[in-house]
């Protein structure tokens, strides 16, 4: 991306977007409301994207902690006191600097704009703590639980052996279990998944991806499905008629595919009973 | 013939950015919006072939709009727009009914992909 292109609407979008940061912390300082505080919390949040998208790194980690502190007062982490507004009045203007001097000419030999924004932010003295970038969680991890049991019950059952897919998901791809999430709604939409580890990959995403299937799944369709959710480096089946854990897929769904079509015959038009599935998707 | 979007963020910014990428790979872009209401009413209006979709906006924010667009329109190919650290909201997004997602800072060859899938 290069930032002179986009420079002057940067600046004077992140200068409107200061304002609104201002007025909304001071109408949190006066009564505490919760408009107030959404709007703070989205000038931070919409600061900090336009920020890391000209590169200015500096600029958005302050802004990111800022909006971290903001989400804990959403949460009732973080009681709203005098301490507490001072802090983000404090964060605010280090923003500010930092905004000005991430978009400075940088002087003959200076630092550049990253470097100065740093300097700017550390004058400032933002300081504090920010909680990390933890999030809320939503009911993605009880529901992810609930099909878990469910699943490992019917994939574990005597006489029903699974076919089992794994899913690598590329190790460079942004928010990689939100991607896992996509491979097993679409898989979801070619055969019933039985099972799913990790259960709730968004908590404890490790790069890979197993879904358990009923033994006759298409395993053609399923790694097309797997496939179309994007960012997947490789797509494996063991099971019946696989030969147990052999690796059998290929970038591409090369011999995989072909594999798979010969192992599923014609199965190819499920019932509609098939293609939704309750607990991850709607 | 050009596949049209609809982009919506309450940034002129991220729009500006955005659309830049998306016209200069050919695509025709239709409408903007501001808020997730104002995302739904383009929906209707325009029914563009792709919608991408910021999380954190006004009025009505972006999974809210996602679940009003898909409600009415189901065969709606929606892409959200997230910020690193948002991954169970971008979860929810995708249980509202939209089929992918990019991640801000935005590289051009990673939000074209995402769009060439979600067209096919």
């Amino acid at each position: 991306m290069d930032p002179g292109r986009y420079r002057d609407l940067y600046l004077s979008e992140t200068r409107e977007y200061l304002a609104a940061l201002n007025r909304a912390l001071a109408a949190l300082e006066a009564d505490e409301s919760g408009d107030a505080l959404e709007g703070a919390f989205r000038a931070a949040h919409t600061i900090k994207g336009m920020s890391a998208t000209l590169g200015f790194d500096d600029v958005a980690r302050l802004a990111h902690e800022l909006e971290d502190r903001l989400d804990a007062v959403r949460a009732g982490q973080t009681v709203v006191d005098r301490t507490l507004i001072d802090e983000l009045f404090a964060r605010a203007d280090a923003l500010e600097s930092a905004v000005e001097a991430a978009v400075a000419p940088v002087p003959a030999g200076g630092a550049g704009p990253g470097g100065v924004a740093a300097e700017a932010a550390r004058r400032e003295g933002a300081g504090g703590t920010s909680d990390g970038g933890k999030r809320r969680h939503d009911g993605a991890a009880a529901d992810a639980s609930a099909q878990r049991d469910d699943g490992a019950r019917q994939a574990e059952e005597p006489g029903q052996p699974a076919l089992v897919m794994r899913v690598v998901i590329r190790p460079d791809a942004p928010l990689g279990g939100a991607r896992a999430v996509l491979v097993r709604r679409n898989a979801a939409e070619v055969a019933p998944v039985l099972r799913m580890e990790p259960a709730d990959p968004v908590a404890e995403w490790g790069g890979e991806l197993r879904l358990w299937f009923p033994a006759d799944a298409d395993r053609a369709a399923l790694e097309r499905a797997a496939r179309a959710a994007g960012e997947v480096l490789e797509v494996r089946f063991e099971g019946p008629g696989t030969g147990t854990a052999k690796r059998n897929g290929a970038r591409n769904g090369g011999p995989t595919a072909a594999e798979g079509r010969r192992a599923a015959g014609t199965r190819r038009n499920r019932p509609r009973s098939w293609h939704r599935d309750t607990s991850v998707s709607r | 013939m050009q596949r049209t979007v609809l982009i919506c963020d309450d940034a002129i910014f991220m729009r500006t950015v955005l659309g830049d990428i998306l016209r200069e790979a050919g695509f025709n872009v239709v409408g903007e919006a501001e808020t997730g209401r104002e995302a739904v009413e383009k929906y209707r209006e325009l029914k563009p072939d792709l919608v991408t979709m910021d999380i954190v906006m006004p009025d009505m924010g972006g999974i809210d709009a996602v679940r009003e667009i898909i409600k009415e329109h189901p065969e709606a190919r929606i892409v959200m727009c997230s910020a690193m650290g948002q991954q169970a909201l971008v979860v929810e997004a995708i249980q509202a009914g939209a089929r992918d997602f990019i991640v801000k800072p935005f590289q051009p060859a990673r939000v074209l992909e995402a769009v060439q899938r979600v067209l096919g």
